[in-house]
């Protein structure tokens, strides 16, 4: 009985001290966490838009997020919430249904800053709604603006890919022309699958204007030499390319489809699929959210 | 030789958590697509193996021997959580790549049996040096499969591009990280022959 | 000794049995209210009752999206009545993705001419389908072993004879699979509600060692023969990568309890499956003239690259 006692007591002890050790660890990098994610997120975003360590972005580029929410009213009837940044860092929440009329215009009390954080936005967005209503997150679309112009749309994505899902974002700029895409999560193949996320792949959707991404597929042939050496910066500069040649070699080539990757033809025609499916829904969606804001008259930050 | 020295010197050759013991395989195979990776798991592998073998060596009057099993892992579980934890704080696009791995450091046998056969019996200094040693034989055993096979698999080496072009791309898929093990399992093997004339039976592999 | 294997194997099919029974199931759950995939732009959904032609080849009354985008509708080909005008097949001009959920809204459905309200369609794959997929995937497409690279340590050390892989092969199966299902419920009922979810592992991996412990404690009071069979086997399984890595896909992925008990026993069918293919040709290679410093675990390495060459011939495999 008493071997029993010093047993469970050995073992509850280790357990207390371990679970407590954890706590403090958890509760020193949770927030160091969240800020990592938040910052490799702009880091991307930054790249997308053509940013980076070479070339700084500059001081009035703002970016702004659009945040949509699926709403679902205590009758059970769908609609859409788009939580929308107004000029002097006012938020409103502009309420849908799903033939694209306004319902109603809700203000939203906090910075959108604040709002990064989802568990903090999800309460504030459920608090604004009338009782019994239900919402839940969709997607978060950012909007770069440069001194009152809207400069470029990022997007993202989700698609089935081949192993799990891949998660990518498509930056478009106002006449809807892709201007990059990036991969944000992917657990394809290295050497296969994992291809997608190289220059050489990725820059084959940049240039793609809304009517040839609406038509867009993948191609079972080998990428043409001086096509694939204009896509990679590093093998254009290896190559003696000038910026000039670059731009000519993509100008022949911008109206084909994407070249598929040897030995991964379903993650090239998933992440086709993905840019595509995206980039459409993105515009659609777009054209419905500017009508609306137009016919109620806020004036947004972007 | 000194044998703290020694203790070092007997992880990283000797007594290979990899290439020796045979020990631990999972991630020997599964991270080493590229050097990068192997590095940054080799260099959890040490912190967990260190921090457990000295938190063992310390507390182990405490541990009745009947749960010494649970209790081992319960604070090898302990330091794998608190690195899994900075890690994404440090190197969060690395992290992504090893995620699942770092997480399953728990279950590395290689950590769990030094504890049992060192850590439980020796002093603190000792314990340190001999966690020490497993730790970098395990880096080392995991940058080198990850060199060959991140160089003949895809040409680079640390994401630089060397030769340009693949030359086998077999390396970089999951069977070539068996190949190369079992190759350099070999080569290990026909050096001791050279040096010792007797053919070594690989070590029991669990 | 043929006994012994004979009973495993009956273990191995009743299981089995039970498993696909409980599958099938799943795939009867299909009532009214629900559609279902034809081919993979094609929907079918059923009124339960004589609709009118003229309403159905309307294809303006029939709006169709996916559950998480109610918004955006997709653009129909046609309708077609089958003979007894009761189902109704709806073609789209795109493939649909066949993973993902779709609602069907019928606008004033009308029979014999009477107007009969709005109906709404669900449309899903079956579970039993969705089940069949994960079992599948786990077993054999990504075989936790030779794709995934886990749980090698116990595939190389107990691969040298078939009797030992079978014994290993099972007894892991079981208590993958009962451990599967004990953390996910740990998972739900514990830390999410209590928001810890960043003690996961230590919580998985301490139950999974009382587990086995306990399971070590009872077999070897309760029924010592199939102790001395499997016991051995037991304490080994702690150190196994994928009994903790089942548990920890499933938390990452939000399976619900069955996916996770399914997950469990691809995972753990796979492995056995590994396992024995393994033991088979180790045992055939003895008699071989291997190079000596390849001999043991060298050779071995490099069958199992063979091994998992030849798995990559499952990739891309769907049935449904």
């Amino acid at each position: 009985m008493k071997e029993i006692f010093k047993i469970t007591m050995s073992l509850t002890a280790v357990c207390i001290a371990a679970s407590l050790i954890l706590g403090f660890v958890y509760a020193k990098t949770d927030h160091a966490r969240k800020l990592n994610e938040e910052r490799t997120e702009q880091k991307t975003i930054q790249g997308l838009l053509g940013f980076g360590a070479d070339e700084k972005a500059p001081d009035d580029l703002k970016i702004f997020p659009v945040y949509r929410y699926v709403i679902t009213s205590p009758q059970g009837e769908t609609s859409l919430g788009y939580v929308l940044p107004l000029k002097g860092d006012k938020v409103v929440l502009v309420e849908l249904d799903l033939s694209g009329k306004p319902i109603r215009v809700l203000p939203i009390d906090a910075s959108i800053s604040s709002l990064a954080d989802q568990a903090n936005r999800d309460n504030i967005i459920n608090g604004a709604l009338p009782k019994g209503s239900k919402s839940v997150w969709a997607q978060t679309i950012f909007v770069a603006d440069r001194g009152g112009k809207r400069l470029s749309y990022v997007v993202p994505g989700v698609i089935q890919g081949f192993k799990t899902f891949i998660k990518l974002m498509v930056s478009l700029t106002p006449d809807f022309t892709v201007s990059g895409v990036a991969v944000t999560y992917s657990e394809e193949d290295p050497g296969l699958g994992a291809e997608i996320q190289k220059d050489f792949f990725r820059n084959q959707f940049v240039g793609k204007t809304l009517d040839l991404i609406k038509k867009l597929s993948v191609v079972k042939e080998p990428l043409p030499a001086d096509y694939a050496s204009s896509l990679d910066p590093v093998k254009a500069k290896q190559k003696g390319l000038t910026a000039e040649q670059v731009k000519e070699i993509k100008a022949k080539h911008l109206n084909d489809d994407i070249y598929a990757l040897t030995g991964a033809t379903i993650s090239s025609r998933a992440l086709t699929k993905g840019v595509v499916n995206t980039v459409q829904k993105f515009v659609k969606r777009l054209e419905i959210l500017d009508e609306a804001i137009r016919k109620e008259q806020l004036s947004i930050a972007f | 030789m000194n044998r703290n020295v020694q203790l070092l010197w007997n992880g990283l050759i000797p007594e290979n958590p990899i290439f020796r013991l045979a020990l631990s395989m999972c991630p020997a195979v599964a991270v080493t697509t590229s050097v990068q990776n192997g590095l940054m798991l080799g260099l959890a592998v040490i912190f967990v193996q260190v921090f457990s073998s000295c938190t063992v060596a310390i507390f182990k009057s405490f541990i009745h021997p009947r749960i010494r099993i649970p209790a081992y892992v319960i604070v090898i579980a302990l330091w794998v959580t608190v690195i899994d934890m900075i890690l994404p704080v440090i190197s969060p696009e690395v992290y992504k790549q090893v995620e699942l791995f770092v997480k399953l450091i728990v279950v590395f046998a290689i950590i769990i049996s030094r504890l049992e056969l060192f850590a439980s019996k020796e002093p603190l200094i000792p314990s340190f040096f001999d966690g020490l040693g497993m730790g970098i034989g395990f880096l080392f055993g995991l940058c080198l499969i990850g060199a060959i096979r991140e160089f003949f698999g895809t040409g680079q080496l640390f994401g630089f591009d060397i030769l340009g072009f693949n030359p086998l791309l077999i390396m970089v898929l999951p069977a070539g990280g068996f190949f190369v093990i079992g190759f350099i399992m070999a080569i290990f093997n026909w050096i001791e022959y050279k040096l010792t004339g007797k053919i070594p039976t690989s070590g029991g592999a669990h | 000794m043929k006994e012994y294997k004979l009973s495993h194997l009956a273990i191995i099919t009743v299981m089995s049995c039970v498993f696909l029974s409980v599958m099938t199931l799943g795939v009867a759950d299909a009532g009214t209210g629900s559609g279902s995939f034809k081919k993979d732009n094609e929907i079918v959904i059923s009124f339960g009752m004589p609709v009118d032609e003229a309403w159905a080849k309307n294809t303006a009354n029939f709006m169709v999206s996916e559950k998480t985008d109610p918004d955006i509708q997709l653009p129909i080909e046609s309708v077609t009545l089958d003979a007894k005008r009761i189902s109704a097949l709806i073609r789209f001009r795109e493939p649909l993705n066949l993973s993902s959920e779709y609602e069907v809204t019928a606008k004033d459905v009308t029979s014999e001419g009477k107007v009969m309200g709005n109906v709404m369609f669900m449309v899903k794959k079956s579970q039993g389908q969705i089940l069949f997929t994960i079992f599948l995937g786990a077993m054999l497409i990504n075989n936790f072993v030779f794709t995934k690279y886990l749980g090698l340590c116990i595939f190389f050390g107990v691969s040298q004879k078939k009797e030992t892989s079978i014994g290993m092969g099972i007894t892991f199966t079981i208590v993958m699979v009962l451990s599967a299902i004990m953390c996910w419920a740990l998972l739900t009922f514990v830390l999410q509600p209590l928001h810890l979810g960043f003690l996961k592992i230590i919580v998985f991996i301490g139950t999974v060692a009382i587990f086995v412990q306990a399971v070590d404690t009872i077999l070897r009071k309760v029924n010592p023969y199939l102790f001395k069979k499997l016991g051995v086997f037991l304490v080994l399984i702690v150190t196994n990568c994928i009994i903790l890595a089942v548990p920890l896909i499933n938390a990452d992925s939000g399976n619900g309890p069955m996916e996770s008990l399914i997950l469990g026993l691809g995972a753990g069918l796979g492995f056995a499956l590994a396992l024995f293919l393994m033991a088979c040709v180790r045992e055939k290679l003895e008699l071989c003239k291997v190079p000596a410093v390849f001999r043991g675990l060298p050779i071995a390495f490099v069958v199992a690259g063979l091994f998992a060459l030849s798995f990559l011939g499952f990739s891309g495999l769907s049935i449904f």
